[in-house]
């Protein structure tokens, strides 16, 4: 049967992967601390197809190759770290990461995965803790949560509570926020919940005080929005539905072809 | 005889060249959104069959495939903030070392190896100036300039090695091989990736035009099996 009809089918196929892609940043334009992602693709092998000792019309030999391309397949789908704009929310345990840099959380099973979400809690014990209730690691844990008027984190991660007993108040470090960062952030695995995991391709994770040595600065009451520009995105979309409705059209002419074929002995 | 048999083969052929014609033209339109991909245009040439040569009622000549050129000319620009998407404006291509020699991408789709190389998507080595693998520091920001030098921290690292190329030809993947020369004439943009040459207006008038020469052609060859039909009525009661 043709090529052309498995070439379009790869075409139809990456397409449909690009849709997924572009819709799942679209529905996280709202998500705190998402990160967009974009498929890229590549070409798939070429078939050579040499015709032997045929003369051109100068009855000289015709040196270069024919080759006919199989289609495209999908080579990655990257995320793109790219600084989200800030959001002010006035929450005292809100903290956005201004430059490069992930929070590290702890996992239930005790494994760590990173994030850019900084909308933490603080649990029952007087743990600070992701939304989903994971805590944040290295562990800051803020006793007698009752007595604490006031919570500040500065731009280096310093966390310093101000607590109100019997009238007097009195300040008290409880920890300190760290940051890290990826050789190539890029490689790094979503596992959902906002949450990465670091890979192979991403390397191990690199650790820093915010504000120092290129990792970025923590900024108190302010969250970091989705980095989704839905223009982008809904540009993207007609980009691949159309894209995707001419790689039918090959399809379309290739059976139609063959019809033509079928027909030809009445 | 009065028919010969002759112009039903060419016709074929002419048909076989329609379905390469239409299986360049899917590939194309599949890749349309592949970035760096160059379009493979198609080539014909007609062919006397020698044997044929005299008498010069005999001439036929056969439509046959002559050659796939790569069309080598600028995709436009996608911006994607990354910093490392790199597109190449004007000539050349990047030198990558790969599991099958020494091959050359227009995708500046890269990453960083976790052994901190730069690398393609599909993991072959960039190389610099001097054929060397491109070594990047454990951290620290990314700067490549419209020369090609890559900077980490203010620091040069090295040049990506840009040549050009001639007698291109897709090895898949988004290489190409071809014989190198020197380009002189390119500007690199970092955060931009190129993307597909392929313009998809013309590629569904390729489309339309295959169908319709592949209609004609099938119609002649029925009329000329019609044909042979009445010759052979010729003659019975």
């Amino acid at each position: 049967m043709l090529r052309a009809l498995w070439t379009s089918a790869s075409g139809m196929t990456a397409q449909q992967t690009n849709l997924d892609v572009i819709s799942h940043n679209i529905a996280n334009v709202n998500t705190v601390g998402f990160k967009r992602s974009r498929a890229n693709f590549e070409d798939l092998i070429y078939q050579d197809i040499r015709d032997p000792g045929v003369l051109s019309s100068t009855q000289n030999r015709v040196p270069a190759g024919i080759q006919i391309g199989l289609g495209v397949k999908l080579a990655d789908v990257a995320k793109i770290f790219l600084q989200g704009s800030l959001i002010k929310t006035d929450n005292p345990l809100d903290v956005a990461i201004q430059g490069e840099g992930f929070f590290k959380i702890e996992m239930p099973d005790g494994s760590e995965s990173f994030t850019r979400a900084g909308n933490f809690k603080i649990d029952n014990e007087g743990y600070v803790v992701t939304t989903e209730g994971y805590r944040l690691s290295p562990n800051i844990q803020i006793s007698a949560p009752e007595t604490v008027i006031n919570i500040s984190i500065s731009p280096n991660g310093k966390v310093v509570v101000v607590r109100n007993s019997g009238g007097q108040q009195t300040t008290e470090e409880v920890g300190n926020i760290k940051l890290y960062r990826f050789m190539n952030p890029a490689g790094l695995k979503a596992i959902g919940e906002n949450l990465f995991k670091y890979t192979e391709a991403s390397g191990e994770p690199i650790e820093g005080d915010p504000n120092t040595d290129g990792f970025g600065k923590l900024s108190q009451g302010f969250l970091e929005a989705s980095n989704v520009n839905i223009v982008e995105e809904m540009v993207n979309l007609i980009v691949a539905q159309r894209a995707y409705e001419v790689n039918s059209k090959g399809i379309i002419t290739a059976d139609e072809m063959l019809r033509t074929v079928s027909t030809l002995k009445s | 005889m009065a028919v010969n048999f002759q112009p039903i083969y060419i016709l074929a052929s002419g048909g076989e060249r329609v379905l390469e014609q239409l299986d360049i033209t899917t590939n194309n339109i599949s890749n349309a959104n592949t970035t760096g991909f160059k379009k493979v245009l198609m080539r014909e040439m007609s062919q006397k069959i020698p044997e044929n040569l005299p008498p010069a009622s005999d001439l036929f000549v056969f439509p046959r495939f002559m050659d796939s050129p790569t069309l080598n000319i600028q995709g436009s620009s996608i911006k994607t903030d990354n910093p490392l998407d790199v597109a190449i404006e004007g000539d050349g291509f990047f030198t990558v070392e790969t599991g099958r020699g020494r091959l050359y991408t227009r995708n500046g789709h890269f990453n960083i190896s976790s052994d901190g190389f730069l690398v393609t998507s599909s993991g072959g080595y960039l190389l610099d100036e001097n054929g060397k693998r491109i070594k990047l520091n454990q951290n620290g920001r990314i700067d490549i300039t419209r020369e090609g030098f890559i900077y980490q921290n203010g620091q040069q690292i090295g040049r990506l090695r840009i040549v050009n190329l001639q007698n291109l030809s897709h090895v898949g993947d988004s290489y190409y091989t071809g014989q190198e020369s020197p380009a002189g004439n390119y500007r690199i943009h970092q955060g931009y990736l190129e993307n597909s040459n392929v313009e998809i207006v013309k590629e569904m008038v390729n489309l339309i035009n295959s169908h319709r020469r592949f209609d004609i052609y099938m119609n002649l060859a029925k009329s000329l099996d019609m044909l042979e039909g009445k010759v052979n009525d010729i003659g019975k009661a």
